[in-house]
Formats: structure tokens, C-alpha cells, sequence
């Protein structure tokens, strides 16, 4: 939603920094605690794999 | 003898059909899409709705929620429908509801016109998804079952990333669609409804189950209620609260719809969805894998859109193809996942996916800001290709535990799997997201309203900026 164009110039993008800043920081994160979720599930399969018959 | 009735020989023993099985897979896949892209490509117009109907934060919430809440409740029901009356009438009904909530949405001028319009669209997508999995088993022999599967999921994950682009483009102004126009993202869904319609009518075969097991209007009154209360609460919590009254009254109506389902299913001779086929490793491991991948998935296209669009400064269109390098990828990877999986086994294939995708988390985790946009497509590459490599597989070892007769609610399992790791993918993964933005902004200085916003969301400081997205390219040193 369009609040309002309450700061532009200098002050908007030194806004805009420290919010992008703060967000990639927030998105990085994630992307570590996904590779975390990714790696667990990863291995559960695997171990769950062992007892597997290869098929071909 | 009835219209839909299943002839005595197998649907892929029939040569005309056998010829046009790859053609049919392509009509499948484009149901697919349409169905799967209207939940991320609208995201990409919520703008523009805001802006032409006055809407609310609320009803922007509720047009994006009320498609999902309505499409996972339904699948079971909608799957076993299919699979009692006929996978081709359910898909061509699917598609025709599905069309005219689309066309609905398109023209209506107001939000409760779009919010009802998106519970018409996924009522309509409930039945298409499953049918289209449930057909492709049918007009596949075996041995090239798990080829098509695998095509169909690397659609399915595709879908996620192309929905952004397609709506991205239309509002650019295209064709009769004037720009920014948002009912364009509506509209493009008729237009593909019916030539898929017209497909269908053509080409595809007709699929049932032939032992006409009666209908479970409790069962599918029990998981409609609990899997749409249990997605609400998945949906709902991150804004109003985890243990408010609220969300904590849903996850109660949830749990028990979810459990009446169990036992009323245990106690049923011919169940909806019979409680054994958990039992069998192969099916829970697939739902278990579809359910964490897509948990992942979805988790990382909700907050790479924002990255793009609200850190580095992309238009709508831009920040839709920047996502093409991973849906390429997953196209491509996919339909080979299958015959790898043949030979080193499905689990292992699955496992394998899922350390490419632990990988290219791992490189989209060392992101800046101002990263190079090859940094990024880095991780895209590795990511599409896990997803290509692990979806496949899981989605295959859940149809190949099912009966052909239950292919409709075996498809829908898959598809309920998916959306709901895609919902909790979306709530965990984002509530994360929001805790660390809070903590790392810095607001000093600030008037306090401009403050409180910016501290709330990314979203909030970009509204208070007043510099737009050259402001944004800006505060990466992109324009002077």
C-alpha cells in the first residue's frame, strides 16, 4: 500500500540502504536455516535409502 | 453402457491413445501450470489491485489466501470425485469452473469481487491438479510412467517460478491487455482454459474407477474442514499469532477434523483414503519428501521476490525472469532424475536432490545486496537442479504405491503434500525472515511514524522512502 511519500532524497535512500541491508541479511538467514531443513532431509533419505533394492 | 465407463483393456493398450500419449502430457502439463502459477503470478499484481480497488492489506491477504485455503481443502474430495466419476469430466469441469472464476475475477470492481472470485478459481483447480496426474498414469504404460511423472513434477515445481513472468509481462502491456492492467492475470487463465478445454475434448481418453466404490461424503466433509482450518492456521499464524485465541481456536478444529478423518477412515470398507497406504515406506518417504521440498521451494520464492524487487530494485517483469535460470533447469533435470532413479534407486535420487538443493541454498546464502546477478543464478542453477532431481522421484513413489483405481486421491495426496509444506514453507520460513529484518534495521533518526513502518517490513520502509525503485538501484551505487 502507497502510505505516503513522506522522505525522498538522501534520507529515502539512505532508507532504502539500511532496510535492503536488513532484508538481505533476513534472506540469507533463511537461505541457512532452508539448507539446514534441506540437509536433515537429505540424510533421513539417505539412511531410509540403505534398506533400498537398486532397480536396475 | 455409460458415457465414462472404463473400457475392459488398459487405456495405453489402445493405439490411437498410445500415439498421443506425449501430446496429452502436454495438455496435462499445461493444466498444471495454469492451476500452479495463479498462486505465485498474482502475487506480482497485488500492487495494482491495491491501487485500482482501494483494497486492503486484509483483502490482499485473503485474495491470495482464499485460492490456497480452498484448493489444498478440496483436493482429497475433488481427487476421489474424479477418480468415482471420471479423471476427464473432473478435469474439463475443473478447468471450466477454474475458467469462469478467472473470467469473474478479470472484470469485477471490487476486492470481495476478486476474494470470491479466487474461491470459484480454487474449486475449479482442486479438480484439475489431480485428474491431470491420475490421466497421465492412465495413458502411460509402465515403463514410460516414470519419464512422464517426472516431466509433470518439473512442470508442477516450474509453474512456481514461470506464474511471476507470465503476469509480469501481461502488465507490461501486451496484446489487447492494457498496461498494468491487473485483470490481465485473470484473464490470460481464461484464454488457456479453454484451448485446454478444447484439447481435452479432442484427444483425451476416458479414465474411471471401474469397481464404482460409493462416495464418502463424511470423509470428504472432514478433510475439506480440517486440511482448510489446518492451512488458515498455517496461513494466519505468523500475522495474528501463533497462540492467539484465534489461530489456537482453528489448529483445535483442525486437529480434530484431521483425526475424525483417521479414524473414520480406518472403520470405512471402502475408505476415500485408505489410512494402509502410509504403511508402505515408499508412499510415506514420497509425501514426506514432497512436503519438505516444497517447503523449501516456496519458502525461498515468497522472500526472493521481495530481495528482488524491494533490495534490488527489479520492475515486476525482471524480477519474474531472474527466476528462469532454476525453471529451466528443473525442466530440463527432471525427466532425467527418472531414469537415474531406475537405476540407483529412488531414495538415493531423492537424497541426491536434496544435497544439490542443501548446496545451493548454501551459495544464496552468502548473498549481499549488491551482488552480481551470476552469484545468484548460481544458486538457481543448483536449486532447480535438486528440485528437478528430488520432486520427480518422490511424486513417482507415491503414484507407484497407490492402486490404478485410487490414481485420483494417490495424485491428491501428492498435491495436499505440496501445498501444505508450501503454506508452512511460506509462514516458518517467512516469520524467520521478518524476526531478523526487525532486529537488523536501523531506524534512528527517523520521524517515529516513518520509523514504525519501516520496522515492520521491507515493504513499510519502501513505502516511507519516497524514492521508488531508482532509489532502490540507487542504494546500490547502480545510478550515479
Amino acid at each position: 500500500m502507497t502510505i505516503g511519500r513522506e522522505l525522498g532524497g538522501e534520507a529515502g535512500v539512505a532508507l532504502v540502504t539500511s532496510a535492503g541491508e536488513a532484508f538481505t541479511e533476513a534472506f540469507t538467514t533463511t537461505m541457512f536455516v532452508s539448507a539446514g531443513i534441506s540437509l536433515i532431509a537429505g540424510i533421513l533419505v539417505y539412511l531410509a535409502s540403505r534398506s533400498e533394492e537398486p532397480q536396475g | 453402457m455409460a458415457a465414462d465407463d472404463l473400457p475392459t483393456r488398459e487405456l495405453y493398450e489402445d493405439p490411437v491413445i498410445y500415439q498421443r500419449r506425449w501430446f496429452l502430457l502436454g495438455v496435462l502439463c499445461l493444466s498444471l501450470v495454469i492451476v500452479v502459477m495463479s498462486v505465485s503470478g498474482l502475487n506480482v499484481a497485488l500492487p495494482e489491485i491495491q491501487r485500482s480497488l482501494d483494497a486492503s492489506a486484509t483483502d490482499l491477504q485473503w485474495i491470495v489466501d482464499s485460492y490456497a485455503i480452498v484448493f489444498a481443502g478440496l483436493l482429497l474430495t475433488a481427487g476421489a470425485i474424479g477418480d468415482r466419476f471420471g479423471r476427464r469430466r473432473a478435469l474439463l469441469g475443473g478447468l471450466a469452473v477454474f475458467g469462469l472464476g478467472s473470467g469473474l475475477g478479470a472484470f469485477t470492481d471490487t476486492a470481495s469481487g476478486v476474494i470470491a472470485a479466487r474461491v470459484v478459481m480454487g474449486i475449479g483447480a482442486a479438480f484439475v491438479m489431480p485428474a491431470t496426474l491420475s490421466l497421465l498414469i492412465a495413458v502411460f504404460p509402465p515403463q514410460e510412467r516414470g519419464r512422464a511423472i517426472a516431466i509433470w513434477a518439473g512442470f508442477a515445481g516450474a509453474g512456481g517460478a514461470i506464474g511471476p513472468l507470465v503476469v509480469g509481462f501481461l502488465l507490461t502491456g501486451w496484446w489487447v491487455f492494457p498496461a498494468y492492467w491487473w485483470g490481465s492475470a485473470f484473464l490470460v487463465n481464461v484464454v488457456t482454459a479453454v484451448l485446454v478445454i478444447i484439447a481435452v475434448l479432442r484427444f483425451a481418453p476416458r479414465s474411471r474407477d471401474d469397481a464404482e466404490h460409493p462416495l464418502d461424503p463424511v470423509g470428504a466433509g472432514l478433510s475439506l474442514v480440517g486440511l482448510a482450518a489446518l492451512l488458515y492456521v498455517i496461513i494466519e499464524g505468523p500475522n495474528k499469532g501463533w497462540l492467539g485465541g484465534h489461530v489456537v481456536g482453528f489448529f483445535v478444529i483442525a486437529a480434530i477434523a484431521l483425526g475424525g478423518f483417521v479414524l473414520w477412515e480406518k472403520r470405512r470398507a471402502n475408505p476415500m483414503l485408505p489410512m494402509e497406504f502410509f504403511a508402505n515406506r515408499t508412499f510415506s518417504i514420497g509425501s514426506g519428501v514432497v512436503t519438505f521440498g516444497f517447503l523449501v521451494m516456496f519458502g525461498f520464492f515468497f522472500l526472493v521476490t521481495q530481495y528482488y524487487q524491494l533490495v534490488r530494485g527489479y520492475s515486476p517483469l525482471r524480477a519474474g525472469a531472474a527466476n528462469l535460470p532454476m525453471a529451466a533447469t528443473m525442466v530440463m533435470v527432471a525427466p532425467r532424475s527418472a531414469l537415474i532413479g531406475e537405476r540407483i534407486g529412488v531414495f538415493k535420487m531423492m537424497a541426491a536432490g536434496f544435497s544439490a538443493m542443501t548446496a545451493g541454498l548454501l551459495v544464496l546464502a552468502t548473498l549481499e545486496p549488491h551482488s552480481s546477478y551470476l552469484h545468484i543464478v548460481g544458486g538457481l542453477v543448483l536449486l532447480g537442479a535438486g528440485m528437478g532431481t528430488t520432486a520427480p522421484p518422490a511424486t513417482g513413489a507415491i503414484m507407484s504405491a497407490v492402486p490404478m483405481h485410487k490414481a485420483g486421491v494417490g495424485s491428491a495426496v501428492n498435491d495436499t503434500t505440496r501445498e501444505v509444506g508450501g503454506a508452512l514453507g511460506i509462514a516458518v520460513l517467512g516469520s524467520i525472515a521478518t524476526s531478523v529484518y526487525r532486529s537488523s534495521i536501523s531506524v534512528g533518526g527517523l520521524p517515529e511514524a516513518a520509523a514504525a513502518h519501516a520496522s515492520e517490513s521491507v515493504g513499510g520502509s519502501d513505502d516511507w522512502s519516497g524514492v521508488g525503485r531508482r532509489g532502490r538501484r540507487c542504494a546500490r551505487h547502480e545510478c550515479w
